[in-house]
């Protein structure tokens, strides 16, 4: 069973923006962040993305505002977490990355198993909904071109990805600000910074 | 059985069976269904354990007998009547269509590639790949030398298959796997023919195609999603094939006048580039899940052949997966009897194709060949003049023998490094590990060379200390380096690092060994050690940098690391000694004090620090120092590669056992107990010709066995001895210089330690 085919405009986090770790400014998260980084550069293996954060963090409910300490110390971080990593990881190498945040059909029956765990944690469950879910990951960008990696899945997505479970209904390419700037997702043009939907065929 | 074929479509499928590594013929003879639904399907196979025998997609099994008992001849007539009754014939098996292209007079119906195509798509260099946009991963034949083997190995990080001619491919992890994989592969196929092939880490993907006479009838493209323990296609998507990669196909297809099924396998890098795998004479296995995606490509060779039009085909879905179905087993082949439980013969667990038999029949009709012969070690000049020096003198057997000329050389190319002083500023300097051997003229040459010496206890540091290493040129490590209890150095270490939190604690607390550099052992993050202080998380971080801390202000400060290189590759630990730099960065900057030094091991294997760590150690410098502003020294302890080729092992044959197929086994009068590290890298062996000169053995599959009991006492098991080797014969092992000397044991001497009461 499925809800009614999601919108954008009708879902609440229309106006999230991206998911950013907080830093208390002390000690404590400077040493998390040379941690990461360490870490980071001894996993990387010159190619391709940070599949192992997902690993070492498995998905789970994370409170936010999120410190770098805490996240460092966490047994499961959410997909703004993962945004975040991927993003510190992906400029230690260099290369230019901006958040995706993108609207993916989920099982109706998935919600109270989400709302549960995440109200157990005390964690905000409002990234889901019936049928549809708010999801954050990350693009690396070269001459126009986007690649969205997926942290949480550890795996590169595809615009083409438009029907059944964890396709993608919604996307925006770079934060909340709209750009002038277009960029290419595999044959999809989107502008930077505006929500855009995803239909069969479009690509 | 009611008869639905009224027309004369009759399809002879070979390969049905369908396990967790299936043969394509079920995938074609659904396919084949799908398009021509009166068709007669002939479903063919060797074994009656084939399960797709069973599947009601078939009118009717054709049984053979097994590959190993199989009249080739009355075989290949009853195909080539089938054929000649105007049937076609889907080959799934590799072997069975090499077979078939070079028995079958007029294989016309048969939807197979010719002789020379199959040879041109031979591995592993898969020469018809030309202008395809792939590569083919380096390899390396197994019939090279065992020392250009371990090279190759060791260059790929031990990330490598040895494959099989056909198929059969086993990941090599270390020399033991590589050689165990090498006696069971030759033993597997009947052939010496094995290549061993760097892995590439990426996706696997796939491009199936057919072709009729040369012509391109169609491909698709396949990416495994999900895999099988032994790497098989368990779930996966179809989509088109890139438009450049099926032109490419499209030509290379016409110039070998392909007719038939085929598959090119590959894997896609992570910075995407193509490295071909193989190239099958035959559809995949999950060639019906391209008929799902609108592309029914065995539907195509039968109307090519001017068979038939084949139905059109729905477009369903580009993704799919397997499932495991219990199918009736049809009553004309019923399954054999149950095998008795202590039954060692574990046909079940063969695979039903049979090939690895097939592969020896065929073998069996080519010119037989004598054991090829691997190359032996070249004897360079110090080599040659060592072994005129100090094994030619008839001394007592077994001996471990220094070689002079030979480890001067070595000695000299590190006093050569730290003249030049590569590092700039960062002061270089080289640690000789005292425990790859402790020996008098090795602690002197070390010495005389400049090095530091790295000790991992009390005993070797006095050991050190007495052949003439000031406090000041000794590095002190290791999990129990303050034992034995007895005088001190005398005066500051040059550096002394934990090999533990704890152990740095009670340092702190209890006082520390008087160093000038004073730090902590790290840990690998990616890989499993038990020496060091683990990074892997946030909190042992923080537990270090605590530590560190907390050392007196004047103190200054060094970090050290320590990992095999020979187990991880040089590329792999240059790789790891990247990260570590990252790491000291870290706590550099945790601890609110620069690293003054660093040291860097070991375990590299002779040739690997001559032709990759020696040239780079400026480079090496350079990148430490551009991350750590404050390092003075840069240490580095090459381990066994400055003692391994150092010294050799003369023995004397007592006894050559000569077995009536050909086998020479030889007994010697030295033990694994004067050679333990026999089995964990190749030690190259030599002899003295009759004409007087020094010789290297070359490699084959004779056997060096020592003098004392236990079944472990093989010191080589890949030599190819010499035809005249007789008792009291002498045969000199070379490499035996590092831990062959340092952890030799008494075994079988009538000797017992000391020390017991």
């Amino acid at each position: 069973m499925r809800a009614a085919e999601p919108t954008v405009e009708s879902a609440p986090w229309a106006e999230f923006v991206p998911s950013v770790l907080s830093d208390h400014g002390t000690e404590c998260c400077a040493m998390a962040r040379a941690w990461y980084t360490a870490m980071d550069r001894s996993m990387w293996r010159g190619e391709g993305g940070p599949a192992w954060i997902s690993r070492k963090f498995p998905w789970g409910p994370s409170k936010w505002p999120l410190f770098w300490c805490e996240a460092m110390e966490a047994e499961e971080l959410d997909c703004g977490a993962h945004q975040a990593l991927s993003m510190e990881a992906f400029r230690a190498r260099g290369i230019r990355v901006v958040p995706v945040q993108l609207v993916q059909r989920q099982e109706v029956h998935h919600l109270p198993h989400w709302h549960g765990r995440w109200g157990d944690a005390s964690a905000s469950p409002a990234w889901a909904r019936e049928g549809v879910a708010y999801h954050e990951a990350c693009a690396t960008l070269q001459e126009g071109r986007a690649e969205v990696w997926d942290p949480t899945v550890g795996a590169w997505l595809s615009p083409r990805h438009l029907e059944g479970v964890r396709s993608i209904a919604a996307v925006r390419i770079g934060g909340a600000t709209a750009s002038d700037e277009f960029v290419d997702w595999r044959g999809v043009r989107l502008r930077m910074g505006v929500w855009a939907s995803l239909e069969a065929g479009g690509g | 059985m009611a008869q639905r074929f009224p027309q004369a479509l009759t399809c002879y499928v070979s390969g049905v069976h369908s396990g967790p590594n299936p043969s394509p013929g079920l995938g074609v003879a659904r396919s084949l269904r799908q398009a021509f639904p009166h068709a007669r399907l002939v479903a063919v196979d060797y074994s009656v354990e084939s399960s797709g025998l069973h599947s009601e997609v078939f009118d009717e099994v054709w049984v053979q007998r097994p590959w190993k008992e199989m009249r080739l001849p009355v075989y290949q007539a009853a195909i080539q009547a089938v054929l000649d009754g105007g049937a076609l014939w889907f080959p799934g098996q590799d072997l069975e269509v090499e077979w078939m292209a070079g028995a079958l007079p007029d294989p016309a119906r048969a939807m197979l590639p010719g002789l020379a195509a199959l040879e041109r798509v031979a591995k592993p260099a898969i020469f018809a790949s030309e202008g395809l946009p792939v590569s083919i991963p380096e390899w390396i034949g197994a019939d090279r030398s065992d020392w250009d083997l371990h090279a190759f190995c060791r260059e790929h990080g031990w990330r490598v298959w040895l494959k099989g001619p056909n198929y059969e491919a086993m990941k090599v992890r270390d020399w033991p796997s590589f050689r165990h994989g090498r006696d069971f592969l030759s033993e597997l196929w009947g052939t010496e023919q094995l290549f061993v092939q760097r892995h590439v880490v990426g996706a696997e993907e796939s491009v199936a195609f057919c072709a009729y006479r040369g012509e391109l009838l169609d491909c698709v493209h396949m990416t495994k999603h999900t895999q099988t323990a032994e790497g098989k296609t368990w779930a996966g998507a179809v989509n088109e094939v890139e438009p450049g990669f099926a032109e490419a196909l499209r030509a290379r297809i016409a110039e070998l006048n392909w007719t038939g099924g085929g598959e090119l396998e590959y894997v896609r890098a992570l910075d995407g580039t193509l490295h071909l795998i193989d190239w099958n004479p035959r559809f995949p296995a999950w060639i019906h899940a391209a008929s799902f995606a609108g592309h029914n490509l065995p539907a195509l060779l039968v109307e090519a052949a001017g068979m038939g039009t084949p139905q059109p085909v729905p477009f369903q879905t580009n993704q799919f997966t397997r499932i495991v179905l219990e199918v009736p087993v049809r009553n004309t082949h019923p399954l054999p009897a149950v095998r008795q439980a202590n039954d060692q013969s574990g046909v079940g667990s063969k695979h039903p194709s049979g090939m690895t038999e097939l592969s020896r029949r065929l073998r069996e009709n080519r010119p037989r060949e004598d054991e090829p012969v691997r190359p032996g070690p070249v004897v360079v000049p110090a080599m040659a003049s060592d072994l005129e020096e100090v094994a030619g003198n008839g001394a007592a057997t077994p001996r471990r023998m220094f070689l002079p000329r030979t480890s001067r050389e070595r000695f000299a190319q590190v006093e050569a490094v730290l003249d030049a002083q590569p590092g700039g500023t960062v002061e270089v300097g080289f640690g000789y590990s005292v425990k790859t051997n402790p020996h008098p003229t090795l602690l002197a040459l070390a010495d005389q060379a400049g090095m530091f010496a790295e000790v991992i206890s009390s005993a070797e540091m006095r050991r050190a200390l007495e052949f003439g290493f000031p406090p000041e040129r000794i590095i002190m490590n290791g999990p129990a380096s303050q034992w034995p209890d007895g005088p001190g150095a005398g005066g500051p270490l040059m550096a002394a690092f934990a090999d533990s939190p704890q152990a740095f604690e009670r340092w702190m607390c209890h006082g520390p060994p008087e160093a000038r550099y004073l730090g902590i052992r790290l840990r690998p993050v990616t890989f499993e050690s038990r020496f060091g202080s683990g990074l892997g998380s946030v909190e042992r971080f923080a537990h270090i940098v605590k530590l560190l801390k907390a050392m007196p202000a004047e103190q200054e400060m060094g970090l050290h690391f320590h990992f095999a290189s020979d187990v991880l590759g040089p590329a792999r630990w240059r790789e790891v000694f990247e990260g570590v730099v990252h790491w000291a960065a870290a706590i550099e900057q945790s601890v609110g004090r620069g690293v003054r030094c660093l040291d860097m091991g070991g375990g590299y294997f002779p040739d690997d620090f001559d032709r990759e760590l020696l040239p780079r150690i400026g480079a090496m410098t350079a990148s430490a120092s551009a991350m750590l502003p404050e390092l003075e020294r840069f240490f580095l302890e090459p381990g066994k590669a400055m003692a391994q080729p150092s010294m050799a092992l003369a023995t004397t044959v007592l006894e050559v056992r000569r077995g009536s197929d050909g086998a020479v086994e030889a007994v010697v009068d030295a033990a694994i107990s004067d050679l333990p590290m026999a089995p964990f890298y190749p030690h190259r062996v030599y002899r003295r010709t009759r004409q007087g000169e020094w010789e290297g053995v070359g490699g084959g599959s004779d056997r060096l066995v020592g003098r004392i009991c236990m079944e472990t006492d093989i010191l080589a098991s890949d030599l190819k001895l010499p035809e005249e080797l007789k008792a009291g014969d002498r045969l000199v092992i070379g490499d035996a210089g590092a831990y062959d000397a340092s952890m030799a044991y008494n075994f079988g001497r009538g000797l017992l330690e000391d020390a017991c009461c």
